[in-house]
């Protein structure tokens, strides 16, 4: 008979890494199954708002949401746009520089540049591997469309003396030149801000290769690298507010909006479950919303008058529990942009022609 | 009631513990058995055992951390069960990643180099040296046996990164194994 004795070892093993499975990010997961709940939740609002789309529609002048996202890049130094060597001449308010970085020795990693949001943090981080073992080259093995990467990136911030995990989703992305890897992090997370002083942990670098049909990282250098961002080192934009409280099926929304999202949150105190509401009104299945939902339509409205539409598709799109009601209810919705916006620009945000002003 | 409290009431040899523990983790400890044992009689067999240990061994055992210990307890049922249902070529759920584990002994000498090495001590110094990360998808994984779909869904990560932390945790146990073994 086949000895599966690693398989039954595992049973036997410290009952603490078992109660660590369960402990593990524990605001990860409720922010993903929330974000789950909360996709349909949303999806399924727009769509039974639907019917008043063709206001939207209808109005002349309607610039393609794409084309807003890509000014928004051209003009503001997200940071995957930002070259070190500008830091000192970015004469603009979206961004915050990290003020000279100090000279760093091989191992070492500083941030050199950082957006700091109510629900984000983008930031760049440069790596020096001089004398790490880094190859110049990727070796023939390696996926060259995806250059050297890094293994993994944990982010952490100290509240109250304490280090504690910051909660976030988003993606990174790595460039090696020469002696230093810049990698870019896009942070997002719903749930908490950037507070005190924020610490990256960025594990190995590596590149990646087939192993069977899977996709695999293959370490170059492992250990980590750490850097550290000073509370005095970045300031957080604040977000703008809606000064209405449009109604969606007789339930009261404001917004919050943010260089990187769209916040609605049930107004007032009222005990609204936005699922169960929705689902009951809408009766539909939840692939149908889904399906549903990318054809929703966003208008972003500025403040020289232009518009600019699209649908929910061109989002990054994700949804949140802002507020635990006492366990009673989920109260929020999110829309997350990729490109971060000047929110300064924007006089409202139409939602399926729901109207938020700002 | 407070886990601390139900081991209290184990310790009184008060029986309503155990209809507590049932209570609390029943669903999560059946789902275990279940996932490894591939049927509903089965699990809950493994279960009324799982459940009947426990009366056994607290006292003198006192777990800190008592849902882990019932799901140790429930999971060695079960695999024991599961062994039991290959060996009589019974159907089994296909998915479970056995193999995939075993693949890091799959070297005959290094099998055999293993055969009297203290697995568990190697076992435990091994997740000790493991990221967090890196661990709660390795026991995700091999304890609990959960897909890497399933993994990636409830960690916010893609499929590929859970593949490769896997991958890579699989490697770092080979290479600790006979490590330890040389050692």
């Amino acid at each position: 008979m086949k000895n599966y004795r690693l398989s039954e070892e595992i049973g036997r093993v410290d009952a603490a890494f078992i109660e660590e499975v369960f402990e593990y990010g524990k605001n990860e997961r409720r922010t993903i199954m929330s974000k789950k709940v909360l996709a349909i939740a949303l999806a399924a609002a727009l769509v039974i708002t639907v019917g008043v789309t063709a206001v939207a529609a209808s109005w002349s002048g309607l610039i393609k949401l794409d084309e807003y996202f890509v000014g928004c890049e051209e003009t503001f130094n997200v940071p995957e746009k930002m070259p070190k060597a500008e830091i000192s001449i970015v004469g603009n308010d979206l961004v915050t520089t990290v003020p000279e970085p100090e000279p760093f020795e091989p191992g070492d990693a500083r941030v050199t540049s950082v957006v700091a949001t109510n629900h984000g943090l983008f930031c760049t981080i440069e790596i020096n591997i001089a004398g790490l073992g880094v190859p110049d080259e990727l070796p023939e093995e390696a996926l060259d469309n995806h250059g050297f990467i890094i293994g993994d990136i944990r982010v952490f911030q100290e509240v109250d003396g304490s280090k504690e995990r910051y909660p976030w989703s988003g993606h990174v992305s790595t460039e090696k030149n020469g002696d230093t890897v810049d990698v870019v992090i896009s942070a997002e997370c719903a749930s908490s801000r950037p507070e005190g002083k924020m610490i990256f942990e960025i594990e190995n670098i590596a590149y990646l290769k087939y192993e069977g049909d899977d996709k695999v990282d293959v370490p170059v250098y492992e250990g980590i690298f750490e850097a550290v961002l000073n509370p005095e080192d970045y300031e957080v934009l604040e977000s703008r507010y809606s000064t209405n409280i449009p109604e969606i099926m007789g339930v009261p929304f404001s917004a919050e909006l943010c260089a990187n999202g769209l916040f609605l949150t049930v107004d007032g105190s009222e005990d609204v479950d936005i699922v169960e509401w929705a689902e009951s009104d809408l009766g539909k299945k939840a692939e149908q919303v889904t399906y549903e939902m990318s054809h929703s339509e966003i208008c972003l409205i500025t403040k020289d008058g232009r518009k600019f539409s699209g649908l929910l598709g061109s989002f990054d799109y994700d949804g949140e529990n802002f507020i635990g009601g006492g366990g009673s209810g989920l109260k929020g919705l999110y829309l997350s942009f990729v490109t971060l916006i000047n929110t300064d620009e924007i006089a409202s945000v139409t939602v399926d022609g729901v109207e938020f002003t700002f | 009631m407070e886990d601390e409290a139900i081991v209290g009431l184990f310790f009184e040899r008060d029986e309503t513990a155990v209809g507590l523990v049932r209570e609390k983790y029943g669903t999560l400890l059946c789902s275990l058995a279940r996932r490894l044992t591939g049927s509903e009689s089965d699990a809950e067999e493994c279960l009324n055992d799982a459940l009947l240990q426990l009366w056994r061994n607290i006292p003198p055992s006192y777990p800190q951390n008592l849902r882990a210990y019932a799901c140790q307890t429930v999971r060695n049922l079960a695999f024991k069960r599961l062994t039991h249902n290959l060996a009589k070529k019974r159907c089994v759920n296909s998915e479970l990643p056995l193999d995939e584990l075993e693949a890091v002994i799959s070297d005959p000498d290094a099998e055999l180099r293993l055969k009297n090495a203290d697995f568990s001590v190697l076992l435990d110094s091994f997740l000790r040296g493991l990221t967090p990360e890196s661990r709660v998808v390795f026991m995700k994984r091999y304890f609990f046996m959960d897909s890497v779909k399933e993994i990636a869904g409830d960690l916010g990560v893609s499929e590929a990164k859970v593949k490769s932390l896997l991958w890579r945790a699989r490697n770092k146990l080979r290479k600790e194994l006979l490590k330890g073994e040389s050692q």
